[in-house]
């Protein structure tokens, strides 16, 4: 579990400071898909690479599965980086003169795992986005959609206890979308993982179980989707 | 509202009698829309009234005569004028409308709870909506999320008449969203 308890994050100093996160609480729990919403600006992003123990906050406190993080030392917290979490961008992210297996194995090189499991678990997290009949093809023949599952496969292949997506359908047409966010959400409901998701997006917030509007660095709603779909009217006559 | 127009049109493929105007009417609208078979006669007889369709009974030994359809010229004719007609916009087309113009006279935080469960609701619609879009285009419920299988998006009226309450819905989310926003600046 992931709880943020009065996380704030300034940038810059004296007259140039710029408070980015003020004051979050937040709790994150497994099974959940959590959709960020909310202006450019709003600190959405800032917040997913607190989370992500990519950036660290100013004040507050943050406790992983009970354990808090600003006591780690770095390389348990590169460490965390690639194995607890897994992080998917808008813009894919994948080195175009390797293979699509070889994408999905470049988190294996900087953890422990033996090499000859390497391949095995590649094949899986591809299994798992639903292209590992494209594990010998080169990015640039591949679509986005098709990229963007390359690159969730990437961040599976360490079978990461959390998932952050920022704006993962940023650059897909709105079926394409769809179906990322599909399997993004069966990672969470089906594998019990922790799926954070920063969108513009309606569509894909819709299909979150939770979804948290940020404004000016602060959490200005938090709510959830309990129910499952809407009962549509038409014309009387 | 035009239950009446998609008769017509119906019968400018077919002659047909009641029951199959029924189907067919049901089957555009997707299952969304069903009709009793009271408005299905009341409509068939004032379209006759009208002289846009006639009728003739068909004589069945087994079962009970049928009375089937057809359009007349004056039908197709009235049916022309409803496709070239103008378009209108109401600007008061749900109950939102009318809540947002007692924004005026209620305090802020009242209105940001309506505000709050229209976003909930609207964020709900979205869901139903985009789920009935993927089902549509699985050709049944399930969650298969085959990279390929999207490629022949269906053409059918429901599917449109679906995006395009999808792209209205989330025109309305940014539009909640925002006055939400604005709302929260009010405190």
């Amino acid at each position: 579990m992931i709880e943020l308890v009065d996380i704030t994050k300034i940038y810059g100093q004296g007259s140039n400071a710029v408070k980015a996160l003020d004051q979050i609480t937040l709790q994150l729990k497994p099974n959940e898909m959590t959709a960020v919403m909310g202006p450019s600006g709003s600190g959405k992003t800032t917040l997913l690479n607190i989370i992500g123990c990519l950036d660290s906050a100013t004040s507050g406190e943050y406790y992983l599965d009970g354990r808090e993080v600003a006591k780690l030392d770095l390389k348990a917290k590169a460490q965390l980086r690639n194995e607890v979490f897994g992080f998917v961008f808008q813009a894919f992210n994948l080195l175009p003169d390797k293979t699509v297996l070889d994408n999905v194995m470049i988190p294996f090189r900087y953890s422990c795992r033996p090499r000859r499991e390497w391949k095995q678990r590649a094949m899986t997290a591809l299994d798992q986005t639903g292209i590992a009949d494209l594990a010998d093809r080169y990015p640039d023949q591949l679509s986005g959609g098709q990229q963007q599952r390359v690159a969730i496969a990437r961040a599976l292949a360490n079978d990461p206890k959390v998932i952050l997506a920022d704006e993962p359908t940023g650059n897909l047409d709105s079926t394409t979308g769809r179906e990322i966010v599909a399997i993004l959400k069966s990672l969470a409901e089906k594998q019990g993982k922790i799926v954070v998701v920063v969108t513009h997006d309606g569509m894909v917030a819709s299909q979150a179980q939770r979804i948290l509007q940020m404004m000016d660095g602060r959490i200005i709603d938090d709510s959830k989707i309990d129910s499952d779909s809407v009962v549509f009217s038409h014309p009387s006559v | 509202m035009a239950v009446k127009h998609l008769f017509l049109t119906l019968l400018t493929q077919n002659e047909l009698h009641g029951y199959e105007l029924k189907n067919g009417f049901e089957d555009l609208a997707g299952g969304k829309w069903p009709l009793n078979f009271g408005q299905v006669y009341q409509t068939l007889s004032r379209l006759e009234r009208d002289g846009f369709i006639e009728s003739y009974e068909v004589i069945q030994t087994d079962k009970p005569d049928k009375k089937v359809y057809r359009v007349t010229e004056a039908g197709r004719k009235h049916l022309q004028d409803w496709f070239k007609a103008e378009d209108n916009w109401n600007l008061f087309f749900d109950e939102l409308a009318l809540k947002i113009m007692a924004f005026d006279l209620i305090d802020s935080e009242e209105a940001l709870t309506i505000l709050r469960s229209y976003r909930s609701f609207i964020l709900l619609v979205i869901k139903s909506l985009t789920r009935m879009l993927t089902e549509m285009q699985q050709g049944q419920p399930g969650t298969s999320t085959s990279p390929t299988g999207s490629a022949n998006a269906t053409k059918s009226s429901l599917a449109m008449l679906v995006e395009r309450n999808l792209h209205r819905a989330e025109a309305d989310l940014k539009w909640v969203t925002s006055m939400i926003e604005r709302w929260q600046k009010h405190d």
